[in-house]
């Protein structure tokens, strides 16, 4: 019986000339935004690509010229120096992946660092190598799938659905439909069934289409990203097919109805995220970065008063080693010990700005289950990995690796040790690891969950005993 | 005589429609909550805009006069390794800074300013925010440009439509007075509401105006408001044109809705992506090879310290550097700054012009999206838009090569070749070092930034406003029909 419900629906439903065109207004925007996504994906790509053979090109360099003694003799350029090396010589490239499915939502790529280089400078991110950004287009934003499936996505199913119950009802062939040997809760979700099917359908095709056209290979890691993110934009528009249909309940024109579900567009999609990033600012505000930059001179400061001191005491701690004889040595020397004097006097600050974010982060993941378009845009950024986890992650590992790195160069520097060409090979190595799987998908299923719980809500509100002829044949 | 009391009618006419236009507005419980809504959101918007925008004033203000005391008790150093240690400019906080943030939390808060190289801005607001930014910031200036057309959307779109479902249209039209009056009138009940809706937000505004310390800066908030007031007036002459048009008052609401769409969220993002394509920016690695010092290659600079201190010598007529009265090490590190200079102007230059240019691209999509020539009014009013922050760039540019020029003439000319890097200074060198005091541009230099979008905005109503009579024009035949 559903089957040919829905047959017939689907006939029905081809012939309408608005259902078409709403269908255009899906497939149009939703183009562009892939094209968007691809074109920026292919962009990046050909830029972190070139950022990599560059970076192994001029590390296999600097080997060939510590081998060849093919460099300047001085404090800064001396390439059996450890010191220069760590800050001049060697090109420690650090990058965070792009995944994939990065073509669908562009995220934080492109406000938070991606490509960096580490040096023994004391500021991880002072050199960065990622692309630069125009902060006017930054402040307009995006138009990519994630936009258009939050945002726009919704006021097309709102047009679909807006009007089920209630226009039959204006129309006067309500009453029609009920003197069918059908019952009428059947008749409705075929209705739902056959727009949410082509909504779903389309939206499918389009999204594995941008997946190919990308040349995206859909190995298991991929493919269940891709998988999750399909669910979510499922869960997202079942959310608001079933919100047309609660609506409906109220019994007010289909032109009422319309403007109510357009209120909660405005509500959910507009007004929403923007209180709620007020209130996360007003009750977990981050330390200024002003206050870094003092806190961080104010090291440097005290750093250079301990200098001489701090290298005379290092000696007196370490009987077994010999005092430098040249300048150079001794430079790079006192570099290292005023690194780590300046690393150990910023690592309160940091460690409040690192739970702050942690804070803030944790507010946002609490409250988007109350607000839909917030939660589902997480899980499509955080599925495509443009996510600010894996975004704060990459960061976390940022720190973690140059502490590493300048450990290795300010250990040698303070060892008096001569760096040769086979070091090169023993530098450490930046790999991103990525989150376990297992959290991803627990935190999207979680997310879906809550918006699922939702969804299942507000059906049941529009089908509570759909059938009862009273409230479909009264108006308001 | 006749004419004076037929222009008499027409006007207590004109008066009696809007009246009843704000009558209607105020009776209707959906229009009411709205008003509440957008009344309370855009003072909120304000007073918690001007919250943030007092305390990132205190901040940045604080920071910079930090900043210096740390440069000038830095100790006694060497001239050129102290102008390492450097200073930071930040950018300062604008007066409307309140009302609208423009492109500053993407833009960086802070230059670092060193020798050898010019730096770029650093660490925006936007990489430590979490996704919720990413629906927009909440400011007046997004009330405005967002919101309150809403607000005239469904004040003004059901307008004409909801006296053609009541019958209303026809008594109208028998009064004789040309429709095009009525029209305007209904525009003047529409603009008289939207502006009680914005009664709490303007007295807000108000008082921080008048507990503002700093200069009152009116020639800019009057660029705003033009901007802002001409924006809204094309919305609710194209929803009262959509009024006249649609069957139904509903159907005009949703309409005018589709606009609002297409005019304020669907086309400005599109515009920008067809901007960012249209001219390729490099990366931050190309751009800092492109801008790399001669002295990053060490023989490179030894070269030119060892012409410099053969030329010294030849200019003193002395055989031996020790009989030197100068430091050749400060002069060549003086002509390293200014061999580097015209290098750096040009790459920094063709960025910048790779910037604007995308920016112009943007503002061509005026044409569809009337919301990017308003917020092009609105940045340049704010000071906070993107040729704010080149500007800010280049003085603090400007400032770097000065304060580093004073810190190596002065290890020239202050020490000799035989004291070297061993030559040291302390707090009186520090302050000659000027203060950093960036100034937002002129308010005239505003207005010229801003006769493009306004082109695109008195554009827009103009057509908007055709429209609106045109349709105006017709409605008797429609109403009689």
């Amino acid at each position: 019986m559903m089957r040919s419900l829905v047959r017939a629906e689907l006939r029905l439903v081809w012939s309408e000339t608005a259902f078409r065109i709403a269908l255009l207004v899906l497939v149009i925007p939703f183009i562009f935004a892939l094209a968007v996504g691809v074109l920026r994906s292919r962009a990046e790509t050909r830029q972190l690509d070139a950022l990599v053979a560059g970076a192994a090109a001029n590390n296999a360099e600097l080997a060939r010229n510590i081998t060849n003694r093919s460099y300047f003799d001085s404090t800064w350029s001396n390439l059996e120096n450890p010191g220069v090396v760590g800050m001049y010589g060697y090109r420690a490239l650090v990058v965070l992946p792009r995944l994939p499915l990065s073509l669908f939502a562009i995220g934080q790529r492109d406000v938070s660092p991606t490509a960096l280089r580490i040096t023994s400078h004391a500021d991880p991110f002072r050199d960065r190598y990622d692309a630069l950004q125009n902060a006017r287009l930054l402040a307009v934003g995006a138009f990519d799938l994630s936009f258009f499936l939050i945002q726009l996505l919704p006021l097309l199913i709102i047009a679909l659905a807006y009007g089920l119950v209630s226009s039959e009802r204006d129309r006067g062939t309500l009453a029609l439909l009920l003197a069918e040997p059908v019952r009428f809760a059947h008749l409705l979700a075929a209705r739902v069934l056959v727009r949410g099917l082509v909504v779903a359908a389309l939206t499918g095709v389009l999204t594995l289409l941008g997946a190919v056209t990308a040349g995206i290979s859909l190995d298991g890691e991929t493919a269940l990203r891709l998988a999750l993110i399909e669910a979510a934009i499922l869960v997202y528009a079942a959310f608001w097919f079933a919100l047309a249909l609660a609506v409906q309940r109220l019994r007010r024109s289909p032109q009422m109805n319309a403007l109510l579900c357009l209120g909660a567009w405005l509500v959910l999609v507009v007004v929403g995220p923007a209180v709620l990033n007020v209130s996360l600012t007003e009750s977990h505000p981050l330390p200024s970065r002003t206050e870094l930059v003092a806190a961080t001179r104010d090291a440097q400061l005290a750093s250079n008063q301990g200098d001489a001191r701090a290298l005379d005491r290092y000696y007196e701690d370490h009987p077994d080693l010999a005092k430098p004889e040249d300048a150079a040595a001794s430079y790079w020397e006192l570099y290292a010990l005023r690194s780590r004097m300046i690393r150990t006097a910023l690592a309160p600050l940091e460690d409040r700005f690192a739970g702050a974010l942690a804070a803030q982060q944790a507010f946002v993941e609490t409250a988007e289950s109350f607000v839909p378009p917030v939660a589902v845009q997480s899980a499509i950024s955080d599925l495509a990995g443009t996510g600010l986890a894996r975004h704060r992650r990459f960061i976390a590992q940022v720190y973690r690796y140059h502490t590493t790195y300048r450990t290795h160069f300010e250990d040698r520097s303070l060892r008096n040790e001569r760096f040769t060409a086979a070091d090169v090979e023993r530098i450490p190595r930046f790999v991103f690891e990525e989150e376990p799987r297992s959290d991803l998908v627990i935190r999207t299923l979680r997310r879906l969950g809550v918006l699922l719980l939702a969804v299942v809500a507000l059906f049941v509100v529009a089908f509570r005993r759909a059938d009862q002829i009273e409230w479909l044949l009264s108006k308001d | 005589m006749m004419r004076s009391s037929a222009r008499q009618t027409t006007l207590g006419m004109m008066r009696r429609v809007a009246v009843h236009e704000i009558r209607l507005a105020t009776r209707d419980g959906r229009i009411r909550v709205l008003l509440v809504l957008v009344a309370l959101l855009g003072a909120v918007a304000l007073v918690v805009g001007q919250h943030h925008h007092a305390e990132r004033e205190a901040l940045i203000d604080a920071a910079q006069q930090l900043n210096r005391d740390q440069f000038i008790g830095q100790g006694e150093r060497n001239p050129h390794s102290g102008a390492h240690f450097g200073l930071h400019g930040f950018k300062p906080e604008p007066a409307l800074g309140a009302l609208e943030r423009g492109v500053d939390d993407y833009a960086g808060s802070f230059v670092l300013l060193e020798p050898h190289r010019p730096n770029m801005m650093r660490d925006a607001a936007a990489q430590d925010a979490t996704s919720l930014a990413r629906f927009g910031r909440w400011t007046l200036a997004g009330a405005l440009q967002l919101l309150v057309p809403l607000l005239i959307i469904f004040l003004a779109a059901p307008s004409i439509a909801g006296e053609r479902e009541r019958e209303t249209l026809r008594m109208l039209v028998a009064e004789g007075a040309p429709m095009t009056y009525v029209v305007l009138a209904k525009a003047a009940g529409v603009v008289a509401v939207v502006l009680v809706a914005l009664i709490p937000a303007v007295v807000a505004g108000a008082i921080a105006l008048v507990a503002w310390p700093g200069p009152l800066e009116l020639g800019r908030l009057a660029v705003f408001t033009a901007g802002h007031a001409i924006y809204l007036a094309i919305f609710v002459f194209i929803a009262l044109a959509i009024s006249a048009v649609a069957r139904t008052s509903q159907a005009a609401i949703v309409l005018g809705l589709a606009f609002w769409a297409l005019a304020a969220v669907i086309g400005p993002r599109a515009a920008a992506e067809v901007a960012r394509a249209s001219h390729t920016l490099p990366t931050a690695f190309e751009h800092a090879q492109a801008t790399l010092t001669l002295a990053h290659d060490m023989k490179t600079w030894t070269a030119l310290e060892e012409r410099v201190k053969a030329e010294a010598m030849a200019r003193y007529q002395v055989t031996s550097v020790d009989d030197l009265p100068v430091n050749y090490a400060g002069i060549a590190l003086d002509l390293q700054e200014q061999l580097d200079a015209p290098r750096f102007d040009r790459e920094y230059g063709r960025l910048h012009d790779i910037l604007l240019a995308q920016q112009a691209t943007l503002e061509l999509g005026a044409v569809v999206a009337p919301l990017v020539a308003v917020q092009s009014i609105s940045t340049a009013a704010a000071g906070n838009g993107l040729e704010d922050q080149i500007a800010f760039w280049r003085y603090s540019e400007d400032y770097r090569r000065r304060m580093v020029k004073i810190m190596n003439d002065h290890m020239a000319t202050n020490s000799r070749s035989t004291q070297g890097w061993d030559y040291k200074v302390g707090a009186a060198v520090w302050k000659l070092a000027p203060v950093f005091d960036y100034q937002l541009p002129t308010v005239r230099e505003v207005v010229t930034r801003s006769l493009r979008p306004f082109g695109f905005l008195v554009g827009w109503l103009a057509i908007a406003v055709a429209l609106c009579m045109h349709q105006a024009r017709r409605l008797p035949r429609r109403a009689l029909a």
